[in-house]
């Protein structure tokens, strides 16, 4: 069930960030909100973007920033956020971004059902721009819905 | 075959990588195909037939001689099917 980590407490929309380490911590600090993680997971999860580029823009206009979960999971989480305005991340030919959907995994099993829900919902084109285009969290509850 | 998704974590894209690698194999009806992932430490030592990753990591393991598929979208399944399929030679 997708709404078990992405629901109104993790889900933010129309956020302004003005770079990709700013729209990072801002994700992520939902992740911390909600005590999925520690501050050393955002910390880390911008390290990543720093040492190996901008690869975890996997499909057009979104980011899954992600790290190891020894730096710092609690437990799995997600959290997405919306951008006010496009961002780029470092050099990804997927820029520029408008949707974070920051994953905190506690090893490589225990958060695949939700995660293949994910990958569905990156897969869907249409689902994505609506996403991108939601006015509230409200919203994307409403489009994720499906994803259950 | 063995086929290797390759990311920095190993638990994030790589998986999600893999879900859709699959999804190819199965279009190709190819049964025998192993998908595993790695990060770029350990994909060395899996011994991977085919390797499926982004360019910089593409780039970075160029110096193993493997097939490489190069992926931008990660949920571009016809396009992961058509490069199994040039590689496959099918």
């Amino acid at each position: 069930m997708l709404s078990e980590y992405l629901n109104e407490k993790t889900i933010q929309t129309n956020i302004r960030a003005d770079d990709w380490r700013q729209a990072i911590r801002k994700a992520g600090q939902i992740l911390v909100d909600d005590g999925s993680v520690q501050s050393t997971y955002v910390d880390a999860m911008i390290r990543n973007g720093e040492e190996n580029g901008g690869y975890f823009v996997l499909v057009p206009g979104v980011a899954i920033p992600h790290a190891k979960s020894e730096s710092g999971v609690n437990k799995v989480g997600m959290s997405l956020m919306t951008l006010e305005n496009p961002v780029n991340f470092l050099e990804s030919p997927n820029n520029p971004v408008k949707l974070v959907i920051c994953l905190a995994a506690v090893d490589n099993s225990t958060h695949i059902d939700a995660l293949k829900l994910l990958a569905a919902f990156l897969g869907d084109e249409c689902r994505v721009a609506e996403v991108m285009a939601a006015k509230d969290g409200k919203e994307v509850i409403e489009i994720l819905k499906q994803y259950n | 075959m063995k086929i290797v998704c390759v990311c920095a974590m190993g638990l994030g894209s790589s998986l999600i990588l893999k879900m859709n690698v699959e999804k190819a194999l199965e279009k190709l009806d190819l049964k025998e195909a192993v998908v595993e992932v790695a990060d770029t430490g350990s994909a060395r030592g899996a011994n991977p037939d085919i390797i499926v990753s982004s360019h910089q990591f593409c780039e970075e393991l160029a110096d193993m001689n493997l097939p490489l598929i190069e992926v931008v979208n990660y949920t571009d399944v016809p396009y992961i099917e058509g490069e199994l399929k040039k590689i496959l030679g099918i």
